[in-house]
C-alpha cells in the first residue's frame, strides 16, 4: 500500500489543519474509491480505497483518463464524458454499472460523480466516489434466479411444502390442478387427503424416516384426487434443514406420471396375459400331446389287444355250446381254461394300460433315491415268488440317483422283472445292476444272460404292447418297457437296449 | 376235398384254433393249412428258408390269411416283402385282423393286400366270414396260375 496519496501540488497549495484532517480521512477509507478528476476527466488524486478497489497504484494512475475504468461497450457509448456532463448539469451523477480493474476483472460499482467549484464558482474538476456492490449485485441476482427457478418449478412441476408435522403449508397451482382440491382445502391438511391406499403402511413410514433424518426421498406414488380418480406422481421430497441440521420443513416436487404408469400397467397386464396365455397354451399342448399319445395307444389296444381275448372268450364259449352242449369232457374243460386265462389276461391288460396312462399324469416328485437298495429289494421279491429258481444277482453298491422314488421303482421292477423272466430258461442265470464308468452323466444298467433279442428289434421293444417273444415262451403284456421308457423320458433321461439272441440283454438308462 | 393250400399267419394260438375250428365247422375241406406264427416264419415258408429249407416252392398257397400285429415281423412288413418278391408277389393276400384303425386299412392296401377283413368278436359272424372268404377266394375267384415263371400252381 502506498503512503504518498495526495498530489504534491495540492498538498503545497492548501496546507492547513483542515486539509490535513481531510486528507487523513480520505486516506483511511478503504471501502470507497475516492478520487478527483480534472475538467477533462484525468485523475488528479487517488486514495487507498481506490487502489484497493481498482488495483492501480497512485503513481501509475495519476494523469490517466478515468475512462480506463469503463468497459469497452460503455466507452463506445461515450459513457465517461456523458457522465461528467450530467454531473455538471444536474449537480451530480449517480449510477450503477460494471467497472474494470487493472487486472481486467470487473466489479459492480455504485458511482457518484460530483462537480467541484472554486470560490469564484468556477468548475475545477469532479470528485468521484465508487463503491463495490458486486456482492449485493450477486445476492440480488441470486434472489432473482431463485425467483425464476421457483417460477419455472411452479410452471413445470407439482410443488407442495409441509412442515415438520406433515401439515401442508404451501401448494402450487399444479398441485391443485392434479389433486382437484383448492389451495384452501389443502392448506392445513396433511397428505392423507390424497392417499390412494395403494401403498402399504410401511411405504410411508420409510418415507418419513428418510426425510426426517435429513435425506432426500424419491419414489413413485399413487394418489387419489378429490373426485376419486387416481394419479401417479414421481415424487422427490427434499428436507429443509435448520442451522442444527434438523429438518424443519419439506418440499415435495412431483411430476405427473399417470400416463406412463397407465402404459406400464397396460404393458404389464398385456405381458402377464400373454405369459399366462403362453403358459396355458404350452400346458394345453403338452396335455394334448400326452392325451393324444394315450388315446392313440389306448384306442389301438382296445381295437386290437383287448378284442382278441374277448374274441377268444366268445369263440370258445360258442364252441362249447356247439360241441359239448350235453357233456363237458376234458377238451371242454380245456376250453373253459382258455376262457378263464383269457379273461385274466384281458383284466391284466386293462390294468397295465391304466397304469401306463397314469404315469403321464401326476407330479414328478424328485428326491434322492437309493437304486441299489431298491434293486436288491425287488430281486428278493422275485425270489420269494419263485423260490425254486436260483439266480445270481450282482448289484453295484451305493448307487443313488435323483428322481421319483415310486416311478424309479417301477423302472427297476420292470427291468429286473424282465431279466428274471428272460433268464428263466438259462442255465446259470445271472442278473447285474450297475452304473457305467461316468463319462458325462450317470448311466445305469440292468444286464442279464437270458434269452436276449435281436438288435434289429431293439427300438421296437419300447412301444406299448410290443413283444419280441412268443407268448408260450415268455408270457407278458408288452407294456413293461413302454412304461420304463415313459418314466425315463419324464425324468428327462434316455433308455436304450443291447442284446443278442440267447446271449442276454442289457438295458441302459439315464435320468437327466 | 378242395385241393387248396392256405397259409395262416397268426401269432395268437387261440385265434389260430378258432380259425381252424371255423374251417371245420363250415366243413371246408382244405388240403393243407400251414400256420406261421409271425412274418418271419411266413416268409421262411413262402421262400423255403429256415425250417422250410428245401420246400417245393411250386407249392405256393392259394391264399394267405395275414394278421397285422405279430412279434418280430408284423403283417404290413410281411406283406411288403411278399409283394416285393417275384415268387410271391401275385399270391392273393387277405388281411385278417382285429384292427379297424384307418392307418392299418390304408397301409394294408398301400402294401398291396387283395382284401381287408376285420375279425368279428361274435364267433357266429366269424364263421360266416370264413365261409364267404373261402367261397369267394378259393371257389369263385380265379387265382393266378403262374406264381413262378414257367411253373404252374398245383
Amino acid at each position: 500500500m502506498t503512503t504518498e496519496v495526495i498530489p504534491t501540488e495540492l498538498y503545497t497549495a492548501e496546507h492547513d489543519e483542515n486539509w490535513t484532517s481531510y486528507r487523513l480521512m480520505v486516506n483511511s477509507i478503504k471501502d470507497y474509491a475516492i478520487y478527483m478528476l480534472d475538467l477533462e476527466g484525468c485523475i488528479k488524486t487517488w486514495n487507498p480505497g481506490a487502489e484497493h478497489l481498482k488495483g492501480y497504484l497512485t503513481k501509475e494512475i495519476i494523469g490517466k483518463h478515468f475512462s480506463l475504468f469503463y468497459t469497452e461497450e460503455a466507452i463506445q457509448a461515450g459513457h465517461p464524458n456523458y457522465e461528467l456532463e450530467i454531473a455538471q448539469k444536474q449537480g451530480c451523477f449517480e449510477d450503477e454499472g460494471w467497472r474494470v480493474c487493472k487486472d481486467g476483472s470487473k466489479f459492480w460499482a455504485s458511482v457518484l460523480i460530483t462537480p467541484i467549484y472554486n470560490d469564484t464558482k468556477q468548475l475545477v474538476g469532479f470528485s468521484k466516489v465508487t463503491r463495490d456492490l458486486t456482492e449485493r449485485k450477486k445476492a440480488e441476482e441470486s434472489v432473482k434466479e431463485l425467483k425464476d427457478v421457483k417460477f419455472a418449478l411452479n410452471q413445470s412441476t407439482i410443488v407442495a411444502i409441509t412442515n415438520r408435522q406433515g401439515i401442508i403449508t404451501y401448494v402450487n397451482e399444479a398441485f391443485c390442478k392434479i389433486s382437484k382440491y383448492s389451495e384452501q382445502e389443502l392448506l392445513g391438511q396433511n397428505h392423507r387427503i390424497i392417499n390412494s391406499g395403494h401403498h402399504p403402511h410401511q411405504f410411508f413410514i420409510d418415507m418419513w424416516k428418510t426425510i426426517a433424518s435429513g435425506n432426500v426421498w424419491k419414489n413413485e406414488i399413487k394418489n387419489r384426487a378429490k373426485d376419486g380418480t387416481y394419479y401417479w406422481v414421481d415424487t422427490t421430497i427434499v428436507p429443509f434443514l435448520d442451522a442444527s441440521g434438523k429438518s424443519y420443513q419439506y418440499i415435495a416436487i412431483r411430476h405427473d406420471i399417470t400416463e406412463r404408469k397407465r402404459i406400464e400397467e397396460e404393458n404389464l397386464k398385456l405381458t402377464d396375459e400373454l405369459e399366462q396365455r403362453v403358459i396355458e397354451r404350452t400346458t394345453q399342448l403338452a396335455q394334448l400331446e400326452a392325451m393324444n399319445k394315450e388315446l392313440e395307444s389306448f384306442s389301438y389296444s382296445v381295437s386290437h389287444d383287448l378284442r382278441a381275448p374277448l374274441r377268444s372268450i366268445d369263440g370258445f364259449s360258442n364252441l362249447l355250446l356247439r360241441s359239448y352242449r350235453d357233456t363237458l369232457d376234458k377238451k371242454g374243460q380245456e376250453y373253459l381254461q382258455f376262457i378263464r386265462s383269457d379273461s385274466q389276461r384281458m383284466a391284466q391288460l386293462i390294468d397295465e394300460l391304466l397304469n401306463l396312462s397314469r404315469l403321464t399324469r401326476g407330479d414328478l416328485n424328485r428326491q434322492s433315491v437309493n437304486l441299489t437298495d431298491q434293486a436288491k429289494n425287488i430281486v428278493q421279491e422275485l425270489q420269494k415268488q419263485e423260490p425254486e429258481r436260483s439266480v445270481e444277482f450282482v448289484a453295484a453298491e451305493g448307487l443313488v440317483a435323483n428322481g421319483d422314488e415310486h416311478l424309479l421303482r417301477a423302472v427297476l421292477e420292470n427291468l429286473l422283472g424282465n431279466a428274471w423272466k428272460f433268464t428263466g430258461k438259462t442255465s446259470n442265470p445271472r442278473i447285474e445292476f450297475g452304473m457305467m464308468p461316468v463319462i458325462d452323466k450317470p448311466t445305469y444298467f440292468v444286464r442279464d444272460n437270458g434269452a436276449g433279442f435281436e438288435m434289429e428289434y431293439a427300438d421296437k421293444m419300447f412301444g406299448a404292447f410290443q413283444r419280441l417273444h412268443k407268448m408260450e415262451e415268455f408270457p407278458g403284456t408288452g407294456i413293461g418297457l413302454a412304461t420304463v421308457q415313459r418314466i425315463i423320458h419324464r425324468h428327462g433321461g434316455e433308455v436304450w437296449a443291447e442284446g443278442k439272441i440267447n446271449q442276454g440283454a442289457a438295458f441302459y438308462f439315464t435320468l437327466a | 376235398m378242395l385241393a387248396k393250400r392256405i397259409l395262416l399267419v397268426e401269432d395268437n394260438q387261440r385265434d389260430e384254433k378258432l380259425t381252424l375250428e371255423a374251417f371245420e365247422i363250415n366243413r371246408i375241406p382244405i388240403e393243407e393249412i400251414v400256420v406261421a406264427r409271425d412274418g418271419v416264419e411266413a416268409l421262411e415258408f413262402l421262400l423255403g428258408a429256415g425250417s422250410y429249407e428245401g420246400r417245393n416252392l411250386n407249392e405256393m398257397p392259394h391264399l394267405i390269411l395275414l394278421d397285422l400285429k405279430m412279434p418280430r415281423l408284423g403283417g404290413l412288413q410281411t406283406l411288403q416283402r411278399i409283394r416285393a418278391d417275384e415268387r410271391t408277389k401275385m399270391v392273393p393276400v387277405v388281411v385278417l385282423t382285429s384292427s379297424r384303425q384307418e392307418e392299418d386299412i390304408y397301409a394294408s392296401y398301400q402294401m398291396g393286400t387283395n382284401s381287408y377283413i376285420r375279425k368279428s368278436v361274435d364267433f357266429d359272424k366269424f364263421l360266416e366270414t370264413i365261409r364267404k372268404l373261402v367261397d369267394y377266394w378259393l371257389e369263385t375267384n380265379e387265382p393266378p396260375r403262374f406264381a413262378i415263371k414257367g411253373n404252374s400252381l398245383k
